[in-house]
């Protein structure tokens, strides 16, 4: 009986009221990616790094590979 | 069984070899402690099965040695628990033991169990949603620090002698830090990821945790299956980094006189210190997005991989690339400046006096953001150069705790950490070490 009455209450919940927290949510979580965005931009930019458009491919393009054969250089 | 074990594993061996000890008796003793303080602190996830008639292979390095490692190495049959409620079918059981495991069991070793981390490993506490936390054994009161949790509370406790984890923005460091005892984090590529669940491939290293020195050199020899390579302390240079560091005056009044008795010479790394850790934190907050991309959109990952997974997923694409692109200048630009005269960096680790679970756990009463932020502070960097580093206590604080520094040497280049944090040990904490403590109530 109890577990009845609790089920029944807990499918009362007004629609509207979940949807809205629902985009709450999201809204929230849009807020806090832009500004985590925004704190690693202005990071980037006071470390002299200006990521704004992606560099052109030039002759350094194998460098992520180059600092795992820079590191074996001490082995 | 009531016996004292020695307190480090070359003294364990030396007894097990003159017949002080026998192999059956310390075997028993290291189980029924494990099951005993595991439980009482929290700190095991799955107990593993231990032949007591196996006998004392004087010729194997790590023979009747206790461990047991972070649950996030494949063991042959069982897949790794990664800190999570159940197995979400994301992982397959896996048919061999991760290769750092399997040179430990190979060495003799005694793989006592699974201890419980920081769930999918992206925390800086030990906290976890869905299994029980594991308790400091220094007090109850205090935070344990993450993602390699259960490693540094069964170290710190004497459940075993050491205890293997993984370090990607400071999760070998951290726990050894918050326990009082000693974390050394791996130069990239150094120890093999393979059967270890990733988190951000570029950045994970295996890392050790133990109570001295000589044990951390007995596990780091037996996986790397290298000869110990000897270190003369004395010709050792040293440089330390503290102008512009923030450090509570607690710590400060600490340190300071340490690296003065090392006649180091001052640094500036600032600026290395700066770029380097926004540009892990790119690469971490990326790769932890492409990797877990199917779970966070399921729903199905926690919580701080959401967090992180979601900003990674939205950042521009050429981020990442970028960020990995520039790695090798960078830790060029750091090596070819911070080491021009110095074998081995004492840098920061620390900020401020170990932090209660009612500060920096999520949810806490008293949770303050910049509390947890501030026990990863100086960490990631280090990952995105590659570089190893060993967490190590140098001193107590007013309230009696343990305050830790790290000690950082050129890419492959453990054993000058070693060598220095060997001739540390003996100066400020004596021979041995660390000893076991536990002041949780049973």
């Amino acid at each position: 009986m109890s577990n009845a009455s609790q089920t029944s209450k807990e499918t009362k919940v007004n629609p509207t009221k979940a949807m809205l927290s629902e985009q709450e949510l999201i809204n929230k979580q849009q807020r806090r990616v832009e500004k985590s965005l925004t704190r690693l931009q202005s990071a980037l930019a006071s470390a002299g790094l200006d990521w704004t458009q992606p560099t052109p491919e030039t002759a350094e393009e194998n460098e992520s590979l180059a600092f795992e054969q820079y590191l074996a250089t001490f082995r | 069984m009531n016996i004292t074990l020695p307190p480090t594993i070359p003294a364990l061996r030396r007894e097990l070899a003159q017949g002080n000890l026998d192999y059956a008796t310390v075997v028993t003793h290291q189980r029924e402690q494990f099951q005993r303080l595991g439980k009482q602190l929290k700190a095991v996830t799955h107990y593993l099965p231990v032949d007591v008639n196996h006998g004392f292979d004087k010729n194997s390095p790590l023979s009747g040695v206790g461990l047991a490692h972070k649950d996030i190495f494949d063991l042959s049959g069982r897949p790794p628990g990664l800190g999570r409620r159940q197995n979400l079918g994301d992982t397959t059981t896996p048919t061999s033991t991760a290769s750092a495991i399997k040179a430990l069991d190979q060495a003799g070793a005694l793989n006592l169990g699974t201890l419980t981390m920081a769930e999918d490993a992206c925390a800086a506490t030990g906290q976890t949603a869905h299994l029980p936390t594991a308790l400091n054994p220094l007090g109850e009161h205090l935070a344990v620090g993450g993602s390699s949790s259960g490693s540094a509370v069964a170290v710190a406790a004497g459940m075993v002698y050491g205890s293997l984890g993984t370090d990607t923005a400071g999760s070998v460091r951290i726990p050894a830090m918050t326990c009082g005892v000693m974390g050394l984090k791996t130069t990239h590529g150094l120890i093999s990821n393979q059967g270890v669940a990733p988190l951000s491939a570029s950045l994970d290293s295996v890392g050790a945790l133990a109570r001295s020195v000589q044990d951390l050199s007995c596990l780091f020899g037996a996986v790397t299956q290298d000869r110990p390579v000897e270190a003369d302390t004395a010709r050792l240079r040293t440089a330390f980094w503290l102008d512009g560091v923030s450090l509570d005056d607690n710590i400060r009044t600490v340190v300071e006189p340490i690296l003065s008795g090392f006649g180091s010479a001052s640094l500036d790394l600032s600026a290395h210190e700066h770029r380097a850790t926004t540009l892990q934190q790119i690469v971490m907050i990326s790769e932890i997005g492409l990797h877990h991309r199917k779970r966070i959109f399921s729903g199905q990952a926690c919580r701080q991989v959401i967090d992180l997974g979601t900003v990674g997923l939205a950042a521009p694409e050429h981020w990442l690339n970028e960020a990995l692109r520039i790695r090798r200048r960078c830790a060029q630009a750091f090596i070819e400046d911070a080491f021009a005269s110095a074998d081995v960096l004492v840098l920061p680790l620390q900020v401020a006096s170990l932090p209660g679970t009612d500060e920096v756990y999520t949810g806490a009463k008293n949770f303050e953001p910049s509390k947890l932020l501030a026990l990863h502070r100086y960490c990631g960097w280090l990952n995105y150069l590659g570089l190893p580093a060993l967490a190590l206590p140098v001193g107590v604080d007013g309230q009696g705790l343990p305050v830790s520094i790290q000690l950082v040497a050129k890419p492959f280049h453990e054993h000058h950490l070693l060598a220095l944090g060997q001739k540390m040990q003996q100066d400020l904490l004596g021979e041995n070490g660390i000893a076991p403590v536990c002041h949780i109530q049973e």
